[in-house]
């Protein structure tokens, strides 16, 4: 086949999914949005009573809100990091990557940014922190890091984009007056080329110090103050890592999503699993130790106040979840990622996904359980947070309008550069050749 | 800006408002006697009135703040001799009662049958008509008429005995369930005075209380609270010693340095104990008992003989040596005196335990010496006109004796001040009495379970819409008065004051009892008495006019008289103390009886928040958590460590808690501070009627508890009662949770 | 200026809780009622903490009224993104209830948890709002608040005083807490002032502030409670 032609094989294949939906598309998001639907309708109620109906109480002021805030901004990371450095490091095996991962990083921001709404007790004036912040507070860096982390997330997703774009101008049935405004005139001409990769290039520099920050200062927000097992110096780090970590998983576990649906086991091969699954075993070492490293350190120091949250995570009302948390979080990925056999394309899936429940789990010890056993000598034996049906509704809501968002990027833009692996084609045969098979008469039918 | 005007112009006014007031301490707050008509109130501008509170025994002087024309905070008054500025949590919710939604608004008249809570409201002119038609017929009647009250106070008590009198042969019954009435009677056996004594915790060094909560019910928290305080660190350099007795870690004993945990009802064995290491010791006031008591010899001999501090340990389950040892510490560390309440005086062993308490007082001496045991010297009130014969002011019944006595044959109730229906167990039949009269009127400002029995309602006002005043008892050794007057020109509803409809309806009973009961108010009444004081030309208020004493009173609460020394004079014959024996001869010693069906003994005490249940029906005391169960809407049982191991139960599993006379459920509380065989739980709660607050809210003990009958004073029996505890899984979801646990 | 604090004396407190429904009705607490007192969401800007010592016999409880203590540097401060708390010259604590937008941080540093959030619309059922204190505002849902040092009668006294033209006078200012107690064991006056009570008290060998060691600077002392227990002796006491 002519270059020409394998080029057109791959516009074929990865505008496929933008041009055609299947019924079973249609189906999910009908169900998607009925959640979302259902999540909304309890935000209104929690707008009209209060949060009244939500679980917190005192001393328990933070719940699922802020968990899911943690975690969405956790998500964040793995997407623009894994990007920037494997663009950085010019990693081949980054190429069908780096779209998937750069959406999930906007979208997984916007989802976390929308805990804000559900969780301040006045939503409506959530512009008063921009208008007159109070710059010694945590939040403030928040509002502040993650602006500009969004900012700077959908430029870093929008640059790469753009040739893309510039396909679907010329060849898309519908939407063409979109693609073209968004197109900015591109003509694929070096120079431009030329441009647009240096512009990647400072985008994928800045972003790395940016996305740090961000988890770092969200981490600070729990570290900075004084309650038992939050005010701990290695939050910043234990953090970031542990955003990457989950944000590894929820790529491997789009990735595979994706690749079903939408037919793109050309582009998402064993190898892009195999190494991203390292990572996430890499990953997984580091976060155990910082873990292990926080625990022990509380256990030998015996402060009280501590150890009433330690106690509570070990063996106490959060026993279940701590320990679900570690099973997930590292046993499972270290049992399955460790050994070629098990390292397929479903261990990953399967070790990503006790990952992503890990670390949600761990975001809700973090917050509920330090919260739960205050410093106060009180009179509670721990406080008790059962979360409630708003809280439930609008976290799955924001789960299902995550799925949503990349089902509509889906259906406006290719989720694979394809651009980058025309690029990358001429480097690597192995992809082409089995872009071939699968283009081939009753290949598909292979697989 | 407009208020700060306002503020400013008060200021200026209010200035010279503080010059009328004599009493206030310099910096206090601006006492108004004269009102200004709600509608025309100044913005921004506050007033103070004096006024009394009525909700517990204490009777604690108050200043009402009113500001925007409405009640919204109460103070103490600095100047009340029993309050001195503090108050509690129950006469700090007293606004709530002011405004209470469920508070009757007019008087009623019952439609359909009783108990059925379907209602009428009619006009005053016809309620009076209704009440004269139903009693005229009666005045002919000896057995006719009984008025059904609680301990009233004031010259309430003397109006309604005299309206009695002078209806002819009426009755007056008595229901106080938690008067601690033993303990008068206990100072009328040994002293001749049936008074409440006082005792001077302000100047004492060493405080014993056998079962009396002293500082969260019992017979005055405000003042206690502040003598103890003072007790504590009130004295520089000096720190005082406070012991508690009991079977239950009450607020009180929480708060004591030392907590004797004596088996119920057991107290009076205790304190002969005690008294055994004093004589035996010779550590008593030996003066004191040579030259101003008698019967001394056999009082010595009973106690060496019966009550040595090894026979008095097991009976109890104190330790000898604490025993020896407090009753050295009370000998050393005087002034020490010794003071009985609550559950230890009810009961059959109730009346032995209030004479040991005296007795023990008098061993060390307490008797008229500063730190020790007054008498309050009345206050010098001019007497209402002596009733002719045939009437008779008569001393009322106990409900108790009324209710064991077949004969009863009553054909009209009238009620206040006291809601049996709660308070007394079924099996006391009280139902039955009251089914049995034909008419029944209630003059009970809220809807509560006795009131639901009646057939007309008289909504009395509330005390700071009527007129009322009070000698407190005990007081503070002086002789004192309170007076409360109204701090708005109109009741907030159609409401009015009890005594003032007794006043309206004898008018139009007949002409005998116009001349009994001559005022045309009791406004005219109190004034009336109060004379009395103005003319001794002594005292807090003298003035050369009784219309300014009278504003002068009401403006300062009251009238007390430190000129007058304390009564310390016995009454008996003989001019000396008696040390009378007699009480305790029988059921000195004993614990009451538990069997293997019901192992345990119920202790019932009343609660901080809601005394005997009369204050359940103001939210800011509903969601007050309690001090030692930590609850809130709700009750508990609660139930000792031991206990709870053995039948594993945790806090907040459902209880079920049965006597022989009737059954409850309640959540568990697993209590450090308990006997291992007693289960307490507070009273107050388990109102099947008394506003949305408090209606089908937690269990109510006294339901449990045997009928009280004249054998054992007549009180309600709050120690003795044997009950069996099951968990009751089964009806876990009809209880609210458990409030947060207690940390143990 | 005066720099306002309090003692608290534990031996003196006997647990009436007089000081915590003083407080609410001052303030114009609401009830939070039975279910929502049951889920922690009852406000108490004073609540008195109980700590049991001991096993049967030997039981001890401590009553501590806990209130917002004013901190010199207050750890809400820190983290309110919007300055809703902040530190008043005369050293109140104080918030700014329409600045609040309830992110419920300044609750969760609080080491003390003496903050409250109205998770509901307060509301009095009528005529109970008739008892409603016009000199303090009503909160609404969605807000953070706590005990002023019921600065209203601050302001009242400082602007009676100013009026005057005087000083105000050691013990003229009474928070409802300080004015209730029966026991006199909270006492409210000038720290700065070293003849006020307060200042004198903060002085005893009993006093304490709490959590002093994590450097919040707490304006409220605690002067501990004597002895207990068996071979307790009355007698000289600091």
């Amino acid at each position: 086949m002519t270059a020409s032609g394998r080029d057109r094989a791959i516009e074929d294949s990865l505008l496929r999914p933008v041009f055609e939906t299947g019924r079973g598309v249609w189906i999910t998001v009908g169900l998607l949005v009925a959640v979302i639907a259902y999540g909304g309708y309890q935000w209104l109620l929690q707008l009209q009573d209060g949060m009244v109906i939500a679980g917190m109480n005192q001393p328990v002021y933070w719940g699922l809100y802020i968990t899911n805030y943690v975690f969405f901004i956790g998500i964040s990371h793995a997407g623009t990091l894994i990007s920037a450095i494997l663009r950085l490091t010019d990693a081949e095996w980054r190429r069908p990557i780096t779209r998937a991962a750069e959406a999930i990083t906007v979208f997984a921001l916007l989802m976390g940014s929308s805990n804000v709404l559900w969780h301040l007790g006045r939503p409506e004036l959530i512009y008063v922190p921009l208008l007159s912040p109070q710059p010694l507070s945590p939040l403030i860096w928040d509002v502040a890091c993650i602006s500009v982390y969004l900012l700077g997330s959908i430029t870093y997703l929008y640059l790469p984009l753009i040739p893309d774009l510039a396909i679907l101008r010329d060849r898309s049935p519908r939407l063409r007056w979109f693609y073209r405004l968004l197109a900015l005139g591109w003509q694929g001409t070096s120079r431009q080329h030329q441009l647009l990769e240096r512009a990647i290039g400072v985008m994928a520099v800045a972003i790395i110090p940016i996305a740090v920050s961000v988890h770092t200062v969200v981490s600070w927000v729990f570290a900075m103050s004084l309650v038992p097992m939050w005010h701990s110096a290695i939050f910043g780090p234990y953090f970031v890592v542990g955003a990457i970590f989950s944000g590894i998983a929820a790529l491997l576990i789009a990735m595979a999503i994706l690749r079903k649906t939408f037919h793109l086991e050309a582009f998402f091969r064993p190898i892009h699993f195999n190494n991203l699954s390292l990572l996430m075993l890499t990953m997984a070492c580091l976060w155990f130790y910082f873990t292990f490293a926080e625990h022990l350190t509380v256990w030998y120091g015996n402060e009280p106040d501590e150890i009433a949250v330690l106690n509570a995570r070990l063996y106490g009302p959060f026993s279940t979840a701590f320990w679900s948390m570690i099973t997930c979080c590292f046993i499972i990925p270290l049992g399955i990622l460790s050994f070629k056999r098990t390292r397929t394309v479903i261990g990953t899936v399967v070790a990503s996904c006790a990952v992503v429940i890990g670390m949600w789990l761990e975001r809700y010890i973090i917050v509920i359980s330090s919260a739960s056993y205050p410093r106060s000598e009180t009179m509670w034996d721990g406080g008790v947070y059962t979360p409630s049906l708003v809280e439930i509704s609008l976290t799955a809501a924001e789960f299902a309008a995550f799925v949503l968002l990349f089902i509509v990027f889906a259906k406006l833009f290719p989720l694979v550069s394809i651009w980058e692996i025309k690029e990358g084609d001429e480097r690597d045969i192995d992809a082409v050749t089995d872009l071939l098979e699968l283009e081939s008469p009753g290949g598909r039918a292979k697989t | 800006m407009k208020r700060r005007e306002f503020l400013k112009s008060s200021v200026v006014a209010g200035t010279a408002g503080v010059l009328l007031d004599a009493c206030a301490p310099a910096g206090s707050e601006q006492i108004i006697p004269l009102l200004i008509p709600e509608e025309r109130f100044i913005p921004g501008v506050e007033e103070f009135h004096a006024a009394t509170c009525f909700e517990c025994p204490g009777g604690c002087g108050l200043l009402a703040r009113k500001i925007d024309g409405r009640l919204v905070k109460i103070e103490g008054n600095p100047a009340h001799p029993i309050s001195k500025g503090g108050s509690c949590a129950r006469g700090q919710a007293l606004p709530q009662a002011m405004y209470h939604p469920d508070r009757l608004q007019s008087p009623l008249v019952r439609e359909g049958e009783r108990g059925k809570g379907r209602w009428t409201e009619i006009s005053w002119d016809d309620a009076l008509e209704r009440l004269v038609t139903e009693l005229t017929p009666l005045r002919t009647e000896s057995s006719g008429l009984a008025f059904l009250t609680g301990q009233l106070r004031g010259h309430r008590w003397e109006l309604v005995r005299r309206f009695l009198a002078a209806f002819g042969g009426a009755h007056h019954w008595l229901h106080e369930p938690f008067g601690d009435h033993l303990v008068r009677r206990a100072s009328e056996l040994t002293l001749g005075i049936e008074a409440f004594p006082t005792h001077d915790v302000e100047h004492a060094n060493y405080v014993l209380t056998f079962g009396a909560a002293l500082v969260e019910a019992s017979r005055s928290p405000v003042r206690f609270g502040r003598g103890f305080g003072h007790l504590r660190r009130g004295r520089p350099g000096q720190r005082g010693k406070l012991v508690a007795i009991g079977p239950h870690l009450s607020v009180t004993a929480a708060h004591a340095d030392e907590w004797l945990p004596a088996r119920p009802g057991t107290d009076a064995a205790l304190v002969l104990g005690i008294a055994h290491t004093l004589i035996r010791d010779e550590l008593y006031d030996k003066a004191f008992v040579d030259e101003r008591t008698e019967g001394f010899e056999a009082f010595r001999e009973r106690v060496l003989e019966a009550f040595a501090p090894e026979t008095v340990s097991v009976a109890t389950g104190v330790p000898t040596e604490q025993i020896e040892r407090i009753a050295r510490e009370m000998a050393e560390y005087g002034p020490a005196i010794a003071i009985a309440g609550d559950a230890a005086v009810t009961g059959p062993n109730g009346l032995a335990t209030a004479v040991a308490v005296t007795h023990l007082n008098a061993l060390v001496g307490a008797f008229g010496r500063e730190g020790g045991i007054h008498f309050d010297p009345p206050p010098p009130f001019a007497p209402y006109p002596v009733l002719d014969e045939p009437f008779v002011l008569r001393e009322p019944t106990p409900l108790a004796n009324v209710l064991s006595d077949p004969t009863i044959d009553v054909k009209a109730l009238l009620v206040a001040g006291t809601n049996p229906l709660f308070t007394l167990p079924a099996a006391s039949g009280v139902s039955d009495l009251f089914s049995n009269i034909p008419f029944i009127a209630s003059f009970g400002s809220f809807p509560d379970e006795t009131s639901q029995w009646a057939d007309l309602l008289l909504p009395e006002s509330t005390v700071f819409e009527r007129f009322d005043d009070d000698v407190p008892a005990p007081g503070v050794g002086k002789s004192m008065a309170s007076l409360s007057g109204p701090m708005f020109v109109r009741p907030l509803y159609d409401t009015r004051a009890m005594p003032d409809v007794l006043l309206q309806i004898g008018q139009q009973l007949g002409d005998d009892m116009a001349v009994a009961l001559p005022w045309e108010s009791y406004e005219a009444a109190l004034q009336a008495a109060w004379s009395g004081l103005h003319d001794s030309q002594r005292g807090s208020i003298v003035e050369t006019s009784a219309n300014r004493f009278w504003r002068s009173a009401l403006e300062s609460g009251g009238w007390w008289d430190d000129s007058t020394p304390a009564q310390s004079q016995f009454a008996t014959t003989s001019n000396r103390y008696r040390f009378d024996v007699a009480p305790l001869r029988a059921g000195v010693g004993a614990a009451p009886d538990t069997s293997t069906e019901r192992p345990f003994l119920l202790h019932v005490y009343p609660s901080l928040a809601f005394g005997d249940g009369r204050s359940a029906h103001l939210p800011f005391l509903q969601e007050l958590a309690d001090p030692m169960t930590d609850t809130r809407w709700g009750s508990v049982v609660e139930v000792s460590v031991p206990a709870a191991e053995e039948y594993g139960i945790a806090n907040g599993d459902p209880l079920l808690v049965s006597s022989a006379q009737g059954e409850l459920v309640a959540r568990a509380r697993v209590m450090p501070g308990l006997r291992p065989e007693v289960v307490a739980m507070a009273v107050g709660q388990g109102h099947t009627s008394y506003g949305r607050y408090a209606t089908d809210r937690g269990a109510n003990p006294l339901a449990l508890l045997p009928p009280p009958g004249p054998v054992d004073g007549s009180g309600v029996a709050l120690v003795g009662t044997a009950v069996s505890i099951r968990k009751a899984p089964e009806v876990l979801a009809a209880l609210p949770r458990a409030a947060q646990s207690l940390k143990v | 200026m005066a720099k306002w604090g309090m003692a608290i004396d534990i031996d003196r407190c006997d647990g009436c809780n007089a000081c915590v429904v003083a407080c609410r009705t001052e303030n114009n607490v609401p009830t939070a009622g039975p279910e929502q007192a049951e889920n922690g969401r009852a406000i108490e800007w004073i609540r008195v903490e109980r700590h049991v010592e001991g096993e049967f016999p030997n039981v001890r409880v401590r009553f501590v009224p806990v209130m917002c203590v004013h901190c010199d540097e207050a750890p809400c401060v820190k983290v309110c993104p919007v300055s809703a708390t902040y530190e008043t010259p005369d050293g109140l604590n104080a918030q700014i209830h329409p600045r609040c937008i309830g992110t419920r941080a300044c609750g969760q540093a609080c080491p003390y948890t003496v903050r409250y959030f109205n998770w509901g619309e307060p509301s009095w059922e009528a005529p109970l709002e008739q008892t409603i204190n016009p000199d303090v505002a009503v909160r609404w849902k969605g807000i953070m608040e706590k005990c002023t040092f019921c600065v209203q009668r601050i302001r009242r006294t400082n602007d009676q005083a100013r009026d005057e033209e005087r000083e105000i006078r050691d013990g003229e200012v009474q928070p409802a807490c300080a004015q209730a107690c029966p026991a006199q064991a909270i006492v409210f006056g000038d720290r700065e002032d070293p003849e006020s009570a307060v200042s004198k008290l903060s002085e005893s060998p009993r006093a304490e502030r709490p959590l002093e060691e994590l450097g919040t600077g707490p304006r409220v002392v605690y002067l501990k409670e004597g002895g207990w227990g068996d071979g307790v002796r009355p007698g000289s006491s600091d």
